[in-house]
């Protein structure tokens, strides 16, 4: 059978990821073997994994993958296959809430913190190694620990300040729309820019002081030079020290959405609670119905019908684009202990493109897909309208997206409509309930049509064909 | 202003040199915190002994419950057991994460 290594694992020596037969492995090499051996034994892996901090794996029996890069035999370079559990959704940073991102940064300092009290360290703090596995921040790079060596400052800090610090005290402190610019610098925020960006009074602050704008001048001043082992070195209580004062800065860091973009959407829609409830009856039966093992709610607002869905699917990614929506989201996953709920921030009129080395490192939102089951409620007006994307084009995007379609048509009669009609030209003549239905038909049988009650919208099962 | 972007270099060594510094004067801080409870009994305080927080859960474990391992292997497919890992369906029979399969665990009381 092929093996295939992975595209996003390619710059640790320490082994990469590979799948054979749609089985995900992870190869630990020779050069691994004593840091591997040490992490299992010392106890740490067990520890992290119990407190959810870490994926878990098997050690297994599999012929490795054949070495692509160095010319050395099998038995030179390969320690040991593991299989790791599968992540049911991989997200990345910049389509995370603050709240996400700043869950990964805890939970990351958590680990660092655990590690050195066994001997260990971490040497990658990249906000790509974390996951969210059963709705926690858990580390899935099983090989980013090192033997800790007494005086050595952390090799991971300055890779933790731009992942993590960087970008949470910018959605904090200036504006939450700043985690886009991990989008941008796949390595993490530049700290001098972040020191550039951020406000004056910033510097007040011990930790954001030395973490960042410090820490900025210090890569511009130092650039290049060596350290001299004599310019110092850095006990384990030092290290405790700053990993505690980096945990302190962030816990302090806070950012609660003051209303969504769609207000109370719920509250504020010509929705009556007739109309609201017959919809959530209606997407609970047709899941029950379909049984999908993905899907995605496009258009989640704060995840109510997410909610329904995540019942009766054992995953569901609930994206929206409004920061606020996705926040309230998260917050509530983290106080139900949902484990099946991913709240993610998209813009569906510019879906998250795939980036990095080839632009094949991080994938794209598409190649993430297609999921079993795709809602898209009371979203077709936004794309169709405010977008000005024609029927036929949206029909094809759902049809990649997903092989089940629940899609809400709004007419134009509609007040949501109509506010997006205030202020331009109506030049939809084809946006109405037989075009909509004829557009989707090119890609899609028709399930079922109800409308819903109380209302002028009407609710579609449909199969892509 | 500065419009060159940083050097191509890998700029760890202020990186490392901030850390150290920080790092001194932090500390500092904690020298002081960890030998709080031998200032505390200087001055007639007693005070508790500190606890790992992921510990408090196993010690509870081991007083109440009587001790019941796993096989180290999945006997359907093969896959290592850790009983942290595993779901518990009851007391003695647990759920192998990779194929499902109920296994037994052995009771010694």
């Amino acid at each position: 059978m092929i093996a295939e290594q992975l595209s996003a694992s390619f710059r640790d020596p320490s082994g990469f990821l590979f799948s054979r037969g749609g089985v995900l492995y992870r190869q630990v090499n020779r050069a691994y073997e004593q840091e591997y051996v040490r992490f299992m034994e010392s106890g740490l892996y067990e520890k992290l994994v119990k407190a959810g901090l870490l994926i878990p794996h098997v050690e297994v029996e599999q012929a490795p993958a054949p070495e692509r890069t160095s010319g050395l035999r099998e038995s030179e370079t390969v320690f040991k296959v593991i299989q790791p559990k599968r992540v049911l959704f991989i997200s990345y940073p910049y389509e995370w809430s603050f709240g996400e991102l700043k869950s990964a940064a805890l939970a990351t300092l958590a680990i660092q913190k655990r590690a050195l009290k066994l001997g260990m360290s971490l040497k990658d703090a990249s906000a790509y190694n974390i996951q969210f596995v059963r709705g926690k921040a858990t580390l899935i790079d099983t090989l980013s620990f090192e033997i800790y060596k007494e005086g050595e400052p952390w090799v991971a800090y300055r890779q933790f300040c731009q992942h993590f610090l960087a970008p949470l005290a910018l959605m904090a402190l200036k504006d939450v729309r700043l985690s886009q610019l991990l989008r941008v610098y796949i390595d993490g925020v530049p700290l001098d820019l972040a020191s550039e960006i951020l406000p004056t009074k910033t510097r007040l602050n011990f930790g954001l002081l030395t973490h960042i704008h410090l820490h900025a001048g210090a890569q511009k001043k130092y650039s290049g030079e060596e350290v001299k082992s004599r310019s110092g070195s850095m006990s384990k209580q030092a290290m405790t020290g700053l990993i505690e004062n980096l945990e302190a800065t962030i816990q302090k860091l806070d950012w609660t959405p003051r209303g969504t973009e769609w207000g109370n959407y719920y509250d504020i829609t010509n929705y009556s609670d007739a109309a609201f409830e017959h919809k959530k009856q209606l997407v609970g039966e047709w899941t029950k119905r379909l049984q999908p093992t993905l899907a995605w709610d496009l258009g989640a607002n704060n995840g109510v019908f997410s909610r329904v869905v995540s019942s009766a699917c054992p995953y569901v990614v609930s994206f929206d684009i409004d920061p606020a929506a996705v926040e309230q989201n998260y917050r509530q996953v983290k106080n139900d202990k949902t484990e099946n709920l991913l709240p993610l921030l998209l813009d569906l009129t510019n879906p998250t493109p795939a980036i990095g080395w080839a632009n094949r490192e991080r994938d794209s939102f598409g190649a993430r897909g297609p999921a079993d089951m795709v809602l898209a409620l009371a979203v077709i007006h936004h794309l169709a309208i405010s977008n000005n994307v024609p029927l036929p084009q949206l029909a094809d995007f759902f049809a990649e997206t997903g092989k089940w379609l629940v899609i809400e048509f709004v007419p134009k009669p509609d007040s949501q409509v109509q506010k997006l009609l205030v202020s331009r030209k109506d030049i939809f003549p084809n946006y109405t309930r037989e075009g909509f239905e004829a557009a989707f038909k090119a890609r899609f049988t028709i399930r079922e049509a109800v409308e819903i009650r109380e209302s002028e919208r009407v609710l579609y099962l449909m199969e892509s064909h | 202003m500065h419009f060159a972007p940083l050097p191509y270099l890998d700029p760890g060594s202020g990186s490392f040199l901030i850390q150290l510094a920080i790092a001194a004067l932090l500390g500092l801080g904690i020298a002081i915190r960890a030998s709080w409870g031998t200032i505390k009994k200087w001055f007639g305080i007693e005070s508790k002994p500190e606890e790992d927080e992921d510990d408090i859960e196993d010690i509870g474990k081991k007083i109440d419950k009587p001790i019941v391992s796993l096989p180290t292997k999945c006997p359907s497919c093969g896959a290592a057991l850790r009983s942290s890992e595993v779901k518990w369906l009851d007391d003695v029979t647990a759920e192998c994460g990779f194929c499902k399969s109920p296994v037994r665990a052995s009771v010694e009381n």
